[in-house]
């Protein structure tokens, strides 16, 4: 079964559309949404959990159509972090717990109390008075703690320094370590998304450029740094995006477009992206 | 449900101290007051029964209905929970002036039922016309209606104590009186959840 399936999916405000998006997490895996500011990640997660109507389309999550009754009933496996926690601010982490013991069937209290502890988070202090480190580290906890099967992650990672992400992704890759757990997370970090998942879909405007599994778009792709004259000698639909420079330019190629005696240099998942977003940015 | 609740009430727990003290020297006023105790007894519960309003206040503030959205609640039991919120805090209210009233010596009294039925009746208008006012609009919005449906409480009251030829609240009249108004109130309010729910998916779905 995979965790989500969307196909077909559309939306279209006053000035952005998202277009016949088809995209599938396996379950068990960890999918990252690339993409810039508002190429449409926040509203494909809006319409994954099906809180805005949609002009097409259909999602199924964890095999449940989400515009069907039954899926508020799946929202118990599903645990949601968006881009900012949104919990009452005079409520306390104590408070919290009782508030969402109330709310899950399998809320565990134990489990919630130790992912504060794991985040240094004070007990009975006000949510109000949290950083923003402090206040997504609570609403990872709280995702936590209902024994999900689905993570749903909006930039949940945005804005917290290094070493924070770090100790994060570790968690989020401790839970995908049960073969029944799978992540959904949408980042700018694109090397959070690099470290963490094993399949990268970037959307552009609104548009799915791609979706592979990572490792083998690391494999597909290089990076090529030649001069305007060796360039000449590169075929055309190899060269997937081009940055040029005072030198030649920098080429992000086709692997197995190019000639073996090119020096390709390994492309990182952000040389990637950045060269693709150029690319229909132009197109 | 209840975790709904549970989060109001934690919410709204500063307020609901201050709110309990404000109604404590209502009281004390009003068993002071032999002559308008009626008439100030009424606002107990009128008085905490605003707090949904509150409630809705806060949730606008922390963007708690985002969060809501994509946890396992339906629309129906995030707007009932304010309804029910309000009637909470109305029966909250409604046992502050019991204890007034016995204290008073006057709990058993024709005058007593009617300040009841008339605070009930006021609860239920002023719920039902800012809930789904605040609902679709915003708190603040919703605020400046409340203001408007206060004015025209009172000139509601002042017209039906006219037809019914009593001129002071204080005057007993018993429950009688107020079986139908509290009959149409009691439907406006039913009327009023049905909006709120509509308004509030039609908010949530921009």
């Amino acid at each position: 079964m995979n965790a989500i399936e969307i196909a077909g999916l559309s939306k279209h405000y006053s000035g952005f559309s998202l277009q016949n998006l088809d995209l599938t997490l396996p379950q068990g895996a960890i999918l990252g949404l690339a993409g810039e500011n508002g190429a449409g990640k926040s509203t494909t997660i809006r319409l994954i959990m099906n809180v805005m109507p949609r002009d097409g389309g259909t999602v199924r999550v964890l095999g449940t159509d989400n515009q069907s009754p039954e899926f508020r009933a799946v929202k118990e496996d599903i645990g949601v972090v968006l881009d900012e926690a949104f919990f009452p601010l005079s409520l306390t982490p104590k408070e919290v717990d009782r508030v969402l013991r109330s709310a899950y069937r399998r809320w565990d209290s134990e489990t919630f109390f130790a992912y504060l502890d794991r985040f240094s988070l004070p007990v009975n202090k006000a949510f109000q008075t949290f950083s923003r480190g402090m206040k997504m580290k609570l609403a990872i906890a709280a995702a936590l703690s209902h024994d999900p099967k689905l993570l749903i992650l909006d930039e949940a990672t945005s804005g917290l320094d290094p070493m924070v992400r770090d100790e994060i992704l570790d968690i989020f890759n401790e839970f995908t370590r049960d073969e029944n757990h799978s992540i959904l997370i949408s980042s700018h970090i694109i090397s959070d998304l690099e470290k963490l998942c094993d399949y990268i879909a970037f959307l552009h405007q609104g548009r799915l450029v791609l979706c592979e599994e990572k490792d083998q778009l690391m494999e597909e792709y290089a990076i090529l740094k030649l001069t305007a004259r060796e360039l000449e000698a590169v075929p055309p639909e190899a060269i997937q995006g081009r940055r040029d420079n005072a030198y030649g330019a920098e080429v992000l190629v086709r692997r197995e477009l190019v000639s073996p005696g090119f020096r390709a240099e390994h492309a990182t998942l952000e040389d990637i992206i950045l060269f693709l977003a150029r690319k229909e940015g132009r197109s | 449900m209840t975790g709904l609740l549970l989060k109001d009430i934690c919410t709204l727990k500063k307020q609901l101290r201050l709110y309990f003290l404000i109604c404590l020297i209502i009281a004390v006023v009003a068993g002071w007051n032999a002559e308008a105790s009626g008439f100030i007894s009424v606002y107990i519960p009128v008085f905490i029964s605003v707090l949904p309003g509150t409630a809705l206040a806060y949730d606008e503030q922390s963007k708690w209905d985002t969060m809501a959205a994509m946890m396992p609640y339906s629309v129906r039991e995030l707007v009932l929970s304010k309804y029910i919120l309000g009637l909470l805090c109305f029966i909250a209210g409604g046992l502050l002036l019991c204890v007034q009233r016995l204290v008073a010596g006057t709990l058993f009294t024709a005058e007593t039922a009617s300040v009841f039925c008339t605070a009930l009746i006021t609860v239920l208008l002023l719920q039902a016309l800012t809930l789904p006012m605040s609902i679709r609009f915003g708190v603040e919005k919703g605020r400046v209606l409340l203001l408007a449906v206060v004015a025209l409480g009172v000139v509601i009251l002042v017209g039906f104590e006219k037809i019914q030829g009593v001129s002071e609240l204080e005057v007993a009249s018993g429950a009688a009186p107020f079986l139908i108004p509290l009959l149409a109130v009691a439907l406006l309010y039913l009327v009023s959840i049905a909006a709120s729910i509509r308004f509030y998916r039609k908010r949530h779905s921009a």
